[in-house]
């Protein structure tokens, strides 16, 4: 899926990587995970049996231990695949880089492009994310200088043989030492030089490069130069003919054919004399070049081809001088969604020196060509037609000298879009699409924001209007104003800032109990009947089937994770809980002898029971789980708070069972004990619809679990969303960004979700 | 890893052609850590002051711009509000533009709220706290 995105190539993203398949072979699909959920599923069947005593104990025993086992294999079959994908991913990437870094061996020691590389010589050692086939063929078109090796020193009086050694990186001989043999080739006699040289001015004079347009090639405006600066240009075409640069071959509309002219020498010098004759540095790496380097379509500032591979876009990211309030009043949800990662740009990369945007460079191509060069190029360039202007002759006139520094400044700058000019673009063509791709991530978290709106709506409205029977089946905004109408202490416009806090106070039951533990406790005990719809469960369920149909499959969805990443997360906690009671429960009974043997027991039953008491309505077996609760205070407070919310969800999944009949197949029985079973068994259901939503759900699901960890700040993440998406779209947009950074996690484009939600839980577990 | 040679030479022509007022010494240990000491400019409230900072060459530099932060307490509004980098910068260039940016305050541009908003409101004061804070904490 995502894994060809440069971004997660780049280093920063293997780590996570890593890291998610550890934490999940921990607890893997294999051999190794099964004693831990054996021990889990054992825990919970005691747990059950405990508060099924005489009743139909062996049933819920059974029936906890299939859904365990169906999850069991679901998961298995889950991690099979991913962890597998997993590994090709890391199989494949090594060996990319193995196969590039043979590339790069058998290129640098094969290939050459007037004296220097196809392939970066390593001044930069991260990974190479431009586009190795562009820049290539750039190259062999001449039309990107070389990667040639840069020198670290240099100095003006070498001599040839200095310079030659300097361009191997060998010692640098003494200034009278002989010229040494070019380990390549063995000095070339004066008929290979015209050998070579000939067939660029035969063929320039053959080709009429005038009439075509093509932008890109441009050999034939290379040999348009050397045509006037080769001193050897009257000579011979059979010669052309052989290397097949005949007029035939030429005109012949075939690819490119990559031919190699092997002479490592230039006018009978060697060819590293003469590149670096008068070397230049490139001002952003600090070392030698021949002074051919690409120079800045804005301000002819030399760079090498080095460094101008490693220029690019930023990341996508969010304007910055974006205006903070734009008071656009809140258009319709979809509407929202669509626009939510319009707003991203990715500006091209502007020039390091002058800071022009959209950042290009011009190379004007040496006088003579040796190494790879297209045999076939049939399609001859047009500078002329495109650049008519003093450029050519500038050109040519310094060019005709070779090896003379390029002393004429260029008083000329290249419009971004002249043909000769290379941008960063060019050479990734795919930041269009990481743009793209950044966008729809966007889309995706606000979609994902909207279906968190739509639940704490529905929770609202489930607490504050179970008995009220008006219906807004279209609109979940509505639903919303609606309950801020109902609820006094905010107005329906008000500003969102407003509506935070407020809307927070009116969904006590969703948000509170997890930043505020001990007063939420508190308040359940004194209330009692505080989750209403469990105590009225024919009306919850009532509302819930209708605000159903209202609600899209997606965002049932992704509350369908969001639940299970939670309800995970509680049987996680109570299991602690449980093994912590039990033991305090031994300490308590010495203090509180009257207690202490009902606490022992009745404690993780009375746990128990506030859950499936609210699925099922047992209104009176919450209050004395309450009470319960409220003897034991700080140990139960995080069940507690959990719980509370959890059990809201759990609404929801009613909700969502009935929406989407194909999720509904285990939940219809949702009345007895699979209650229980509902933070794990839905899994199997879920992921079979929801293979489109991956990525957003990604977004949730650690939300959710994130929300687990801290508590206090997700809820604030969440709440505030939630309200700001009734209020204005500024408003909106801000809050999504927020939500979007507190939850960020990059590239888990094709996770499955529920394999996230275990990582991210186990990840949890041991840290 | 081997040190990049850009950052060799950069090093190398800091010390050979020091920067007036301005210090720039890299670890023995980490070649890519720099302590360095800039002199407060003569007319600022910052003369006579002494500021320390570090400076970090991430592994990408100079792709990357490199990481500063002022070690001394300084009262300024827009402190290390580098301007936007790009490769051809240099060490040298970005502490000569911190060294500028100390006598030249802009409050405009601010990175410190409270300063700026005190530099635009009550500038005299804001200079002399500026003063004040260089001579508690800047002063060798």
């Amino acid at each position: 899926m995502g894994n060809t995105s440069t971004k997660e190539s780049r280093g920063a993203s293997p780590p996570p990587h890593h890291h998610h398949r550890n934490s999940r072979s921990f607890s893997g699909p294999s051999s190794s995970s099964f004693a831990p959920e054996m021990e889990r599923s054992g825990t919970s069947s005691l747990r059950l049996g405990r508060r099924h005593r005489g009743e139909n104990f062996e049933a819920a025993l059974l029936g906890l231990n299939l859904n365990h086992s169906h999850r069991e294999r679901e998961r298995e079959r889950d991690e099979g695949p991913y962890k597998s994908r997993e590994e090709r991913r890391a199989e494949r990437e090594a060996e990319k880089k193995k196969e590039r870094e043979k590339e790069r061996e058998r290129s640098m020691a094969e290939e050459s492009i007037d004296g220097g590389y196809l392939v970066t010589v390593g001044v930069y050692t991260g990974v190479e994310d431009y586009n190795l086939k562009i820049v290539r063929q750039l190259q062999i078109e001449r039309r990107l200088a070389p990667f040639w090796r840069g020198l670290p020193d240099h100095e003006d009086d070498w001599t040839d043989a200095q310079l030659v050694a300097a361009a191997h990186l060998k010692p640098i001989p003494d200034a009278d030492e002989p010229v040494p043999p070019s380990p390549t080739k063995p000095s070339t006699t004066s008929e290979d030089l015209t050998r070579l040289t000939v067939p660029m001015a035969s063929r320039s004079r053959s080709q009429s490069y005038g009439s075509d347009a093509s932008p890109s090639s441009s050999t034939g405006r290379l040999s348009s130069l050397s045509l006037s600066s080769s001193p050897l240009a009257g000579f011979t075409r059979p010669r052309s003919k052989t290397l097949g640069f005949s007029r035939s071959s030429s005109s012949s509309n075939t690819a490119p054919v990559e031919t190699n002219i092997p002479s490592r020498t230039v006018n009978n010098r060697p060819i590293e004399a003469v590149l670096y004759e008068n070397a230049s540095e490139c001002p952003i790496c600090f070392l030698y070049y021949p002074p051919h380097l690409n120079k800045t379509r804005c301000c002819d500032q030399p760079i090498c081809s080095e460094c101008f591979v490693q220029i690019k876009r930023a990341d996508p990211h969010v304007p910055e001088h974006s205006p903070p309030n734009s008071p656009t009043p809140q258009p319709a949800d979809q509407d929202r969604r669509a626009h939510a990662g319009d707003q991203l740009v990715s500006e091209p990369a502007s020039c390091p020196f002058c800071k022009q945007p959209e950042f290009g460079v011009v190379f004007t191509p040496l006088p003579w060509k040796r190494g790879l060069v297209y045999a076939n190029q049939s399609h001859p360039y047009s500078v002329q037609q495109h650049s008519p202007l003093s450029y050519n002759s500038t050109t040519s006139s310094t060019s005709s000298l070779p090896g003379t520094p390029n002393g004429t400044r260029r008083n000329k700058t290249y419009a971004v879009n002249a043909p000769e000019v290379i941008t960063t673009d060019r050479i990734r063509p795919d930041w269009a699409t990481k743009l793209a791709h950044a966008k729809n991530q966007a889309a995706r978290r606000a979609a994902a924001a909207t279906a968190l709106h739509t639940a704490a709506y529905l929770m609202n409205n489930m607490n504050n209007q179970s008995s009220s029977s008006s219906s807004n089946p279209f609109s979940s905004r509505r639903i919303l104003r609606r309950m801020n109408n109902s609820s006094s202490s905010i107005t329906p416009n008000g500003g969102s800032g407003n509506a935070t806090p407020a809307a927070a106070a009116s969904t006590t039951s969703i948000s509170m109990p997890e930043p505020q533990q001990q007063p939420q406790q508190q308040q359940h005990a004194t209330t009692g009947a505080m989750p209403v719809p469990s105590g009225n469960p024919p009306s919850a369920l009532h509302n819930a089937l209708r605000r159903a149909r209202m609600v899209d499959l997606e965002e049932m969805m992704l509350m369908e994770a969001i639940r299970l990443s939670l309800a995970e997360e509680e049987e996680r906690k109570k299991k602690e809980e449980k093994e912590r009671k039990v033991k305090e429960a031994k300490e308590q009974a010495d203090a509180e002898r009257n207690a202490a043997a009902r606490l022992a027991t009745s404690a993780p039953e009375a746990r128990r029971s506030v859950d499936v008491g609210k699925g099922k309505g047992l209104a009176g077996k919450l209050d004395t789980s309450s009470v319960t609760r409220k003897s034991e205070e700080g140990q139960s407070s995080p069940t507690i708070g959990f719980s509370a919310a959890s059990h809201h969800i759990k609404i929801h999944r009613a909700t969502s069972d009935v929406s989407s009949s194909a999720s509904s197949m285990k939940e219809p029985e949702a009345g007895g004990n699979s209650d229980d079973e509902d933070g794990t068994e839905p899994m199997f259901n879920f992921q079979s619809l929801a293979q489109t939503l991956m990525e957003a759900e990604d977004d949730n699901p650690n939300n959710a679990v994130a929300g687990k960890g801290k508590q206090p700040e997700h809820i604030e993440n969440i709440i505030p969303t939630i309200a700001t998406g009734e209020g204005k779209k500024d408003e909106e947009k801000g809050s999504h960004n927020e939500n979007g950074k507190a939850t960020e996690e990059p590239d888990t484009a094709d996770s499955k979700t529920g394999v996230r939600h275990e990582s991210v839980r186990i990840g949890q577990e041991t840290a | 890893m081997a040190l990049p040679k850009r950052i060799i030479k950069e090093t190398e022509r800091l010390v050979a052609e020091p920067v007036p007022g301005i210090q720039a010494v890299p670890h023995e240990d980490n070649l890519r850590y720099f302590d360095v000491a800039i002199h407060g400019p003569t007319q600022s409230p910052y003369e006579g002051g002494v500021f320390k900072l570090e400076l970090f060459l991430p592994e990408d530099y100079p792709m990357t711009p490199p990481k500063i932060r002022f070690l001394t307490k300084i009262y300024h509004p827009n402190i290390d509000r580098l301007a936007n980098w790009s490769p051809a910068l240099q060490i040298r260039t970005i502490l000569l533009s911190i060294q500028a940016l100390l006598g030249a305050p802009n409050p405009d541009d601010p990175l410190a709220n409270d300063v700026a908003q005190r530099w635009k409101e009550d500038e005299p004061g804001a200079i002399a706290t500026a003063r004040e804070w260089t001579k508690t904490h800047a002063t060798p």
